[in-house]
């Protein structure tokens, strides 16, 4: 659980500071980084499921 | 251009903006806090603080360097100690206060080096940007010229598909 939770703050840091440093418009900050946790959480999800299954 | 810093500044010259970077990499957000541009400054500042105290707190190690016992450990010290160093004064601190180790046995070690590594990383990118903001860098400009590469590439790859779709229509008539 603990793995789970840091790994969720770490997606949230990388979209935070990715777009932070990517523009000056506010907006464009938080819709970017919203995209960009979502993709993450989705993708880091799909891929442990994957690997669930393989193993 | 919207900008939500209405008090943001550019540096005169170079030498000005690369102090300036040197600043923004030895402490998180001060890069920015010099240009006037107090939320992003906040932002980025509390998120890598945040990440190197968890960083700390999970029990990571924060590389040195120093010679492991085979050359890739050795690479691995290396590149663990220049994204650490990214952490500027707070590398410096977490060394002074002993939190340097780790605690190996710990089943966050793992999680606590990537954390510690992770703000480092982030500060050398927000130093990066505080360089591009004293330097007058368009964020707008730069994205319209990307997409538009973007665009061109598209369009000359579907006109490329076109031209062999043709050709083969002519060839199969024939």
């Amino acid at each position: 659980m603990t793995h789970f939770l840091c790994l969720i703050y770490l997606s949230f840091a990388i979209s935070v500071v990715v777009s932070a440093t990517a523009t000056n418009d506010p907006s464009k900050i938080l819709r970017r980084s919203a995209k960009y946790f979502g993709v993450m959480v989705i993708g880091s999800i799909a891929v442990g499921w994957l690997m669930l299954l393989l193993s | 251009m919207k900008d939500w810093e209405t008090s943001a500044r550019v540096m005169s010259s170079r030498a000005a903006a690369m102090g300036l970077f040197v600043l923004a990499l030895l402490l998180p957000g001060a890069g920015h806090l010099a240009l006037g541009r107090k939320k992003k400054a906040v932002l980025l500042a509390t998120v890598i603080v945040f990440t190197f105290i968890l960083g700390v707190c999970l029990d990571g190690k924060l590389y040195s360097f120093e010679k492991g016992q085979s050359g890739s450990e050795t690479l691995i010290n290396y590149i663990g100690a220049l994204a650490g160093l990214g952490n500027g004064i707070l590398y410096i601190l977490g060394v002074g206060l002993g939190f340097a180790d780790g605690r190996i046995e710990e089943r966050t070690f793992e999680i606590g080096v990537t954390f510690l590594l992770s703000a480092g990383l982030f500060n050398i990118l927000a130093a990066v940007d505080a360089y591009r903001c004293s330097i007058g860098y368009d964020y707008d400009a730069a994205e319209a010229a990307r997409l538009e590469a973007r665009d061109a590439k598209k369009a000359r790859r579907r006109a490329k598909r076109g031209r062999s779709g043709k050709a083969r229509a002519e060839k199969a008539q024939q």
